[in-house]
């Protein structure tokens, strides 16, 4: 896992209410619109976002496809004797590994069990992060003292030696790989949305809104989430991407799920058949280029995100 | 005086974590693991040894104790380095004396590649960030991005599909030839040998230090001392030299310090790629094994690698940055 | 002119580097040859045969060894009382030059060789036999305690030098099993307590390890090489080389390029893969290596869980843990029809390429006297239909029409857990192959890849129905055979199977007066497993080895067991006595082309022509510079 660059926080001015006749939850819903079609324009503009995109909408799609491909192709039981080992033909666009299976049909498999791993983890790693980074930010000092002393416990583990350890005590399903991932990688979501939520809390609407007696779970709710809203977004595309490279760095080690492929177990079956030495290179490229471009798809995107999202990036 | 209050309360606070993580790695190594370690080992080992004979060496682990009693001494083992001996790998060989001896090579690999990428990177990123859009930085950037988006054992494979396996222009693997040279000749096969592991970790890990370095300057730039200095009608590479760089490098140092133990990872990877017989094969060997003596051993000394880095970021802090030498 | 200074230091830099690297690159080929030229030996005697492993050595104290090469240094080091046959490995004259059993067949008298002494020059008579088995019994030592049959011998004793006596209490063949016992020096250890003996180190720096084989371990670097000596006067004639030697690999891709670089001469292969590449370019004559593939010697078996608490036959271990095996696999009718799902021949084909058997029966082929072969209307091959039909015979039915079938008496889906060893290479392969094969005929698996630690908790609390795991049986069927009584569940019984007439057979085999007698009991406990099919033996894995021929020659017509057995590591060392050089071999140089060394040179000139371009540049804005 990498760290990501330093997002920082935005200036986010106080909702001002235009004269109209529309009802409260009509006029915000107006306002998401705008803002999310501003959002969007802005978006279009950049070429790497707009790159990254395409990237991630093709493998979605490849991921998508694969949930109605033929499983047969993947059976070496069924699939009947194909070379073994064979480079890239017609028949075999991207070429057969030790089992005469194609590679192009375990590619797709990947695709989706990479895709569906890497975004659950960042989805318990968001929450875990977030729903930390909210208390400790806003609660009071011994709240934040405890929280945050936990979270540089977890900042400074070396997430992968703890991976492993995991891993091999409770075995290799892919469910067991995204609680660890997720696990293990929340610490700088909690320490970037407590920075956040220290600066937002001292807003003077948000005075206000407590001095109108407003409670706490409605100030977090209607107040500060929405500001945080974006820098998370964007947070958390980076921490997909950061997700996927962990998968595959676990999966290579030997620990993925036997029966749940991802390109990382791939590249980890092709390594250990010395795939190298006996210069099957297409077993060992295929899903090695899909990483990298869908990891490479998520922090275009990101990036692209952050540019947008952080006005001092924009105003240089 | 200040500098010393500063690190002390750095110091405490490395203890405290330290202390929370052997603390879990006691939950992880002795009361969540499953199996019986012992019948588990005889059964893997092929020794045919009766009941006594296993109750035997349940009581020279240690195991036959009341938990709270193995807490303290399992911590005191820890913070001695006493990790016992290894069950599968190496049977009866000690762990740690396992670690030593491979703990030079894989040093030497991570410090040279660190410090090469930290270099480079920060050096790029310097250039980068002040001709913000130029030829320079454009070219780096996107390397950079790919390179951010390889994981290093792809990157690996790929330099040895190239250099090794096809141009035979390096070894495919290993630290020195099978048969071990003398003098001058020893070590330029070492060099040979380490050449491309040191390659793989260095591009790994530049490209982030390089984006790091580059905003951190970007953001620092944009301050109003820069733009104050610039209209004093201060020369530009003395405002770069004598105010960005410096308060640049002291976010950049932080998250270096905090990438260690991602790079710690790396090196797990790259030497299985390589087979190169440092501390992290050692790691792979032991996980693929299950030998769970050695993976503690690992565990524990990632840790305090982290945390030593960690420190060492923080010295270097407090000697870059003033403000915390006058508190 | 700081410019032209700077230029200049900077050329010079660079064209210091780039001489470095040329003669650094010198150097290194003059050392190569000169290197190569030294380990070349003339004629036919002498020489170190060297052998690359990657597994390690721990102890070599003959009642603790464990490893492979640790077996591999006792049988070079040290004598048994027989030696294994080269061809069937049953007992032949060795130490031993002659045996007689009396008429009631219970006791045996061995003549003992004359003449032989212990590395040390010290005698070596059947006194240190009989000290040797004695003190194993005792003491209760080590792994090859059963061989010496301790509920049947009644005493061991040298009445002479050369006469060993072996009385036992009931009429038996055990003591030409042979019994893999090392025989160790009484002059040195003989004053040892049982705890002393089992911590002896038997070798330590500058004591060589005293035996009496052809071999004596002379040097070890623990964790990286271990050297043995010839011995001239071994009793068996003295080797043609003058050193054996074993280097220490961190995995095979390592060990396989040091083999082709000619660093070292043999090597016994895991990776099937590897072993490929390495034949078809010796095929090819591209190398001076030649691939051989030995004899099946381990097994890999898919075991099933048998203990059925409700049973009266159950062992007193299940009875206590029942644990949760699925009924279902209680029908010998499930158990048969997954055997005959299971196509043998693809997993020798695909999965360990070609290398190894269809598997039937638990004594391997290479124990050739005893491996039972099923007779061809009793074998069972593979046929999906006929899998269907046994269970569909058997009144199971998929009345759910979830393409799985339904156990009749209770009516849920036939799905059993499948345990895989994560440090199997070739674990979670064979379990998707299974999977796939049993879907075919309407079973589910839920399969699950772990740690030998969590197999170990689950078969010891019988909380699994199938598992894949693998044995190595010694040359003597006991110990395997064992394994299947009931007396071992929750010891060594794969599968806590429990039959009394098996157990029966069992200790009948252990007393059967000639081999004869016990092969006919043997084959028919085979038998048995056979039909019950308790565990299925899925494959026998060949060993692969690769040796220098270029260099080494008198291997290849030494094998051991015959046909198609070890090139080296033999149970009894044949082929280290034969091995020697080819006339006129000569060492192939090592190392690979220092391509860092280009590199070195390409960044030298590239600073070279960094500093002439300063040099050049000098003058212009100078107002650039701080």
């Amino acid at each position: 896992m990498k760290t990501e660059p330093a997002i920082t926080a935005p200036e986010v001015q106080a909702p001002v209410l235009p004269p109209t006749k529309l009802t409260p939850r009509q006029l915000r819903r107006a306002r998401h619109r705008r803002t999310l079609g501003r959002f969007w324009q802005q978006f279009r503009q950049s070429k790497m976002g707009m790159i990254g995109l395409a990237i991630l909408i093709f493998y979605a799609g490849v991921a998508i496809f694969s949930i109605f491909a033929n499983k047969g192709a993947l059976d070496p039981t069924i699939t009947t004797n194909g070379p073994r080992l064979a480079g890239p033909s017609l028949h075999y666009p991207l070429g057969t590994q030790i089992d005469g299976i194609s590679v192009l049909s375990l590619t797709i498999e990947g695709a989706r069990i990479s895709l569906f791993v890497g975004l659950s983890a960042a989805l318990i790693s968001m929450l875990l992060g977030t729903l930390i980074g909210m208390w400790a930010g806003y609660k009071s000092s011994v709240h934040d003292a405890i929280l945050m002393r936990i979270t540089d416990v977890f900042l400074v583990l070396p997430w992968l030696a703890l991976a492993i350890v995991l891993a091999a005590m409770f075995g290799q399903n892919f469910w067991i790989i995204i609680i660890i991932i997720g696990l293990t990688s929340w610490a700088g979501t909690a320490r970037l949305v407590r920075a956040q939520v220290l600066s937002v809390k001292e807003r003077t609407y948000i005075e206000r809104s407590r001095a109108l007696g407003a409670s706490d779970a409605h100030v977090v709710l209607k107040h500060i989430t929405p500001n945080l809203m974006p820098i998370i977004f964007a947070n958390t595309i980076l921490t997909i991407a950061i997700a996927i490279l962990s998968e595959s760095q676990l999966s290579f080690l030997g620990l993925g799920d036997p029966n749940a492929k991802s390109w990382g177990t791939l590249i980890e079956e092709a390594f250990n058949h010395g795939a190298l030495t006996l210069h099957a290179w297409w077993w060992l490229m295929a899903p090695s280029i899909s990483i990298v471009l869908v990891v490479l798809g998520f922090t275009m995107v990101g990036f692209a995100m952050d540019e947008i999202v952080n006005p001092r990036i924009r105003e240089r | 005086m200040g500098t010393a209050k500063y690190l002390l309360g750095k110091l405490g606070q490395l203890f405290i974590t330290l202390i929370l993580v052997l603390s879990l790695a006691f939950l992880l190594f002795r009361v969540w693991q499953p199996g019986d370690p012992v019948a588990t080992w005889a059964k893997a080992s092929g020794a045919k040894l009766n009941a006594e004979q296993l109750d035997q060496i349940r009581h020279e682990w240690g195991l036959d104790v009341p938990l709270p009693r193995q807490y303290v001494s399992y911590m005191g083992q820890m913070l001695t380095f006493n990790f016992g001996t290894s069950t599968i790998l190496n049977p009866q060989e000690s762990v740690s004396s396992m670690f030593w001896s491979r703990m030079a090579k894989s040093a030497i690999l991570i410090v040279t590649s660190t410090f090469a990428a930290i270099a480079i990177g920060v050096l790029l990123g310097i250039y980068g960030g002040w001709k913000r859009q130029g030829k320079v930085d454009q070219a780096s950037m996107s390397s950079s991005m790919i390179l951010y988006a390889m994981p290093e054992f792809v990157l690996g494979m790929i330099f040895i599909l190239i250099f090794a396996a096809t141009l035979h222009w390096f070894p495919v693997s290993l630290y020195e030839s099978p048969i071990p040279k003398t003098g001058l000749s020893h070590w330029t096969d070492v060099i040979n040998h380490m050449a491309l592991p040191w390659l793989t970790l260095t591009l790994a890990y530049v490209g982030e230090f390089y984006l790091v370095m580059r905003s951190s300057l970007l953001d620092v730039l944009g301050e109003e001392y820069i733009a104050l200095a610039r209209a004093k009608g201060v020369r530009e590479k003395y405002v770069l030299r004598k105010h960005a760089v410096p308060n640049a490098l002291l976010p950049t140092i932080t998250l270096v310090a905090l990438s260690f133990g991602f790079i710690l990872s790396g090196v797990i990877t790259v030497e299985l790629v390589f087979s190169y017989p440092g501390v992290g094969k050692l790691s792979v060997d032991a996980l693929r094994q299950r030998d769970f003596a050695v993976l503690q051993a690992t565990f524990v000394i990632s840790v305090i690698a982290v945390l030593l880095a960690n420190f060492i970021a923080d010295l270097t802090y407090a000697y870059l940055d003033p403000r915390v030498r006058r508190a | 002119m700081r410019t032209v200074r700077k230029g200049l230091l900077v050329s010079l830099s660079g064209l210091i580097i780039v001489l470095l690297a040329a003669g650094t690159a010198w150097a290194q080929s003059a050392s190569a040859k000169a290197s190569a030229s030294a380990s070349a030996s003339a004629g036919d005697s002498g020489g170190t045969f060297i052998e690359g492993t990657i597994n390690n050595m721990s102890t070599v104290n003959p009642w603790k060894a464990i490893e492979s090469p640790e077996y591999e240094v006792l049988a070079l080091n040290f004598d048994l009382l027989e030696n294994f046959d080269k061809s069937t490995l049953q007992a032949a004259p060795g130490v031993a030059t002659n045996w007689t059993q009396s008429s009631d067949g219970m006791t045996w008298t061995f003549d003992i060789r004359p003449g032989m002494t212990w590395q040390d020059g010290q005698p070596f008579t059947a006194k240190d036999i009989a000290w040797t088995y004695n003190k194993t019994l005792d003491c209760k030592l080590g792994n090859s305690l059963d061989y010496l049959v301790p509920e049947f011998t009644k005493s061991i004793t040298a009445p002479s030098d050369t006469q060993l006596v072996w009385t036992t209490k009931v009429p038996t063949s055990a003591p030409i099993r042979p019994p893999w016992v090392y025989i160790a020096p009484e002059h040195i250890y003989g004053n040892d307590t049982c705890d002393e003996i089992s911590k002896e180190p038997f070798f330590t720096e500058g004591h060589p390890m005293v035996g009496s084989g052809p071999f004596q371990l002379t040097d070890w670097v623990k964790g990286q090489s271990w050297t043995m000596t010839a011995n001239p006067n071994y009793w068996g004639g003295a080797p043609h080389i003058s050193q054996f030697k074993v280097v220490l690999y961190d995995n095979s891709e390592a060990m396989v390029n040091a083999l082709k670089a000619g660093e070292i001469d043999y090597t016994n292969l895991g990776s099937v893969d590897l072993f490929n590449q390495l034949q078809s370019e010796s095929q090819s004559g591209s190398t001076n290596i030649t691939t051989h593939v030995g004899p099946a010697v381990t097994f890999g078996q898919m075991s099933f869980n048998m203990c059925d608490p409700t049973s009266p036959d159950a062992a007193a271990y299940c009875k206590n843990n029942p644990g949760t095996g699925n009924p279902a696999l209680r029908d010998p009718a499930v158990r048969t029809a997954i055997s005959w799902a299971i196509d043998r021949q693809t997993i020798v084909d695909k999965v360990l390429a070609g290398y190894g058997e269809p598997g039937t029966t638990i004594v391997p082929p290479f124990s050739s006297f005893y491996h039972y072969n099923p007779t061809p209307d009793e074998t069972i091959g593979f046929d999906i239909n006929k899998a269907k039909q046994i269970l569909a015979d058997a009144g199971y039915k998929d009345t759910d029409g979830n393409g799985i079938l339904n156990d009749p008496k209770t009516g849920q889906d036939l799905n059993f857990r499948f345990i895989l060893r994560a440090e199997s290479d070739i674990g979670a392969r064979l379990g998707q192959y299974i999977s796939g094969w049993l879907k075919q005929i309407g079973i589910a698996t839920t399969s699950e890849v772990v740690s030998d630690g969590k197999l170990s908790q689950a078969w010891l609390s019988n909380d699994y129905d199938m598992y894949i795991w693998g044995w190595g049986p010694d040359p003597d069927p006991d110990f395997i055979l064992s394994t299947f009584t009931s007396g071992q569940c929750g010891t060594w019984s794969d599968t806590c199977y429990s039959n009394p007439q098996y157990d029966k057979l069992y200790k009948e085999q252990q007393t059967a007066a000639t081999p004869a007698d016990r092969q006919a009991i043997v084959f028919r406990m085979q038998d048995i497993l056979y039909k019950d099919i308790p565990e299925i033996v899925l494959y026998y894995d060949k060993s692969l080895e690769a040796y220098n021929s270029q260099k080494w020659t008198g291997l290849e017509d030494n094998t051991s067991p015959q046909p198609d057995g070890f090139l080296w590591n033999q149970y009894t060392p044949y082929s280290a006595l034969t091995v020697q050089l080819r006339s006129g071999a000569s060492a192939s140089s090592g190392g690979t082309t220092s391509g860092l060394l280009i590199i070195v040179g390409i960044l030298g000139a590239i600073v070279v022509i960094v500093g002439i371009v300063m040099v050049a540049r000098r003058g212009k804005s100078e107002e650039d510079l701080a």
